[in-house]
């Protein structure tokens, strides 16, 4: 027999075992842990017997009692795709509404304060560096629900500062301002890391470099630094305001769920759950779905151009 | 004087272990030692040192972008301790380039002059000037990542000069080039220095850059500065073993005072058990150390052993040659030590000398230098 050599291998081309384990691997992840639940609730929106097994049943035995109202009621609810459905309920709309101002003015919150805070933690070397870099990642491994019982510790009705703000006319848990909170605390670890990774890439040679040929520390930020790590700024920005926008553990406890006033899309998925069952909440969760997805899709567009 | 150095200090502290926290010690670095310096106006000041050593340290607290510890750094007899460095009109080129990648060629030019506040037919004149100087018209709009090295290099020179600093740093501009470029990336700083007049401190640990640009010349070692003057000065009297091993001035050698020979104005001293005579001088105490330089150009090699008592002769064997035009530099081991000695290639003809081959190593003590 004759020894067959590399090339003569690689000229009939060797079974490629590598690539095509690691895409075996990850395609039955990708299937069983994303697309497989993901799938089935956007298919749950289309065919309502899935999601809903008695709804026929319940359907017939209401003609059958004649019992008109219900019915009617039992039609209107399957009459059409949730997502239209969504659109026509005054409640979800409001509730995106809500969701899309808080988790925007969260955003915003992020940037403004968080932004300073990733720089001096990626910047600048000071004792307890380490300590306050895990502690911002905290809210990250919290249970949403222990981020919602120490606001409500903090500045609920009955506590000192609490009792003082609502005073001054500035109550802030169980109200939309609470959301706020309750978005900021638990999703801005996402921007603070993408943030804080972003800025120590920045070679600290550029910025030297610039301040050696008259730039002030400010102008070095706004033309070096910032240009430099705007990706992933974006990045963490955008992963920041999916993050605020899907909160529910500690947003609902700190709500007070009065439609149109701090009521978000993800409580309301919740109330829909508890009143009418999973049918009503799937149009909540699909709008959740598309907004969430554009925005990032959008934004990685824009970063990976 | 346009710089002045006084007496300046420079430590890092590392992350230190917790166990050696608690036990009150932290872990630290000495970059810069006690450092004095004296920059004349106009002058090319040449800073050599082995990679570590702290120049580039040193250069950041010149430039204001590292605190000294300790020490003051005065520009035109002004102190200029707390100034920041955009206002100390000291410009850096750095070790590598150090281009803002998300501007074009123009644009990392015009950013000093920018950050001055330097607009209009000003700026357009001397980035004009400064582009054709260093022949970079042409890549106006090209970005940093798409320039080869060289031109990389020119770009950061043509960035800082337009700015017309005061003082121009520069940390080994050339360490990241190749040979071709290098030589005439030399050229280059040797015209615009001629052309400007400018004060520029240029640090790096190749001695040929020294050769060829500096008017002055500082050596540095672990944070100190070993020993500053023209190159002449240094290649003739150095004061130290390191200053004369790193400038290859030749053999250095350390052994221990045995005796003195006042009559003949010789010392005795033993270098691994062999005995050397250098010339006496009253502060070297019997018993103790000392070092000294043999001159490769001051070793003569003989094949048959001469009788002469004031010369220093050692048995050798050549290890190693290397011909370089006319001359050829002879390495001969001596049991532990090693020489190295200049010959005419003539006259390694003549001896008929091959590696392997027996040689008597001959200098005078009266052509050795007692270093510190
Ligand atoms: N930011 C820093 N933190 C801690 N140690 C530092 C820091 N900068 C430099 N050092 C240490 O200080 C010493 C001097 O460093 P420096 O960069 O000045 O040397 P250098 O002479 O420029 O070296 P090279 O020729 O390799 O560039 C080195 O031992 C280095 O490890
Ligand atoms: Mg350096």
């Amino acid at each position: 027999m004759q020894p067959r050599n590399d090339e003569a291998k690689h000229a009939r081309g060797a079974f490629p075992l590598f690539p095509v384990s690691m895409a075996a691997l990850g395609l039955s992840f990708l299937i069983f842990m994303f697309l497989a639940p993901l799938g089935t609730l956007i298919y749950s929106s289309i065919n309502p017997s899935y999601a809903d097994p008695g709804a026929f049943q319940r359907f017939y035995s209401s003609l059958a009692s004649g019992d008109f109202e219900a019915l009617l009621a039992e039609l209107q609810l399957y009459s059409g795709n949730p997502m239209l459905i969504a659109f026509q309920d005054e409640v979800l709309l409001d509730a995106l509404r809500v969701s899309l101002i808080t988790s925007g003015v969260s955003s915003m919150i992020c940037i403004c304060l968080g932004l300073p805070l990733a720089y001096l933690l990626a910047r600048y070397d000071f004792p307890g560096r380490r300590i306050l870099k895990t502690l911002v990642e905290l809210p990250m491994v919290l249970p949403p629900v222990v981020a919602g019982i120490s606001l409500i510790l903090l500045l609920g009705p009955n506590t000192p500062l609490g009792s003082f703000l609502r005073q001054a006319g500035w109550e802030l848990v169980f109200t939309w301002r609470g959301i706020i909170l309750a978005q900021t605390f638990v999703a801005s670890p996402f921007f603070i890391r993408s943030a804080i990774a972003s800025f120590e890439e920045v070679p600290v040679d550029l910025e030297l470099a610039a301040r050696s040929l008259g730039a002030s520390p400010f102008k070095v930020f706004r033309s070096v630094t910032l240009p430099l790590s705007t990706r992933g700024l974006a990045a963490g920005w955008a992963m920041m305001w999916a993050r605020a926008m899907g909160e529910f553990g500690a947003t609902i406890m700190v709500s007070s769920n009065v439609p149109g006033q701090s009521y978000t899309l993800t409580t309301a998925i919740y109330w829909k759950f508890w009143a009418g069952g999973i049918y009503p909440s799937i149009a909540a969760a699909i709008l959740l779905l598309a907004v969430s997805s554009v925005v990032l899709l959008v934004v990685r567009l824009l970063i990976e151009r | 004087m346009a710089l002045r150095l006084e007496s300046v200090w420079k430590s890092y502290s590392l992350p230190t272990p917790l166990a050696m926290l608690l036990r009150g010690k932290r872990r630290v670095i000495q970059a810069l030692r006690d450092v004095n310096l004296e920059v004349d106006e106009g002058e090319f000041f040449v800073v050599l040192g082995p990679t570590g050593c702290g120049k580039t340290t040193l250069l950041n607290v010149i430039a204001g972008l590292t605190k000294q510890d300790r020490g003051h750094v005065f520009l035109d007899g002004k102190c200029v301790d707390s100034l920041p460095p955009e206002k100390r009109n000291i410009s850096m080129v750095f070790q590598d380039f150090a281009l803002f990648p998300h501007m074009t060629v123009l644009e990392n030019i015009l950013y000093g002059l920018k950050m001055r506040g330097v607009r209009g037919s000003e700026a357009a004149r001397r980035v004009k000037e400064v582009m054709r100087e260093l022949g970079l018209e042409g890549l106006e709009d090209r970005m940093p990542s798409s320039l080869s090295g060289g031109e990389k290099q020119r770009v950061s020179l043509a960035r800082t000069l337009v700015t017309e600093p005061r003082v121009l740093l520069l940390d080994e501009p050339l360490s990241n080039l190749d040979p071709q470029t290098r030589r005439s990336a030399r050229e280059l700083l040797l015209r615009i220095h001629r052309n400007t007049g400018m004060t520029m401190i240029y640090v790096t640990h190749d001695q040929v850059d020294a050769h060829i640009l500096a008017d002055r010349v500082a050596v540095m070692r672990d944070g100190a500065i070993e020993q500053a003057g023209s190159l002449r000065e240094l290649m003739e009297h150095p004061q130290s073993p390191f200053v004369a091993s790193f400038m290859s001035l030749g053999n250095v050698f350390s052994g221990r005072i045995e005796s003195h020979d006042r009559e003949n104005g010789v010392t005795l001293v033993s270098v691994e058990g062999y005995r050397l005579l250098i010339p006496y001088s009253p502060d070297l105490q019997v018993g103790g150390m000392v070092n000294f330089l043999v001159r490769p150009e001051d070793v003569i090699l003989a094949k048959a052993k001469p009788e002469t008592s004031a010369r220093n002769v050692l048995e050798a064997t050549v290890v190693d040659m290397s011909f370089q035009g006319p001359l050829v530099r002879v390495f001969a081991s001596i049991g532990g030590l090693r020489v190295e000695a200049l010959a005419t290639k003539a006259s390694v003809e003549d001896m008929k000398l091959r590696e392997g081959e027996k040689v008597h190593v001959v200098f005078k003590a009266s052509s050795i230098q007692v270093l510190r």
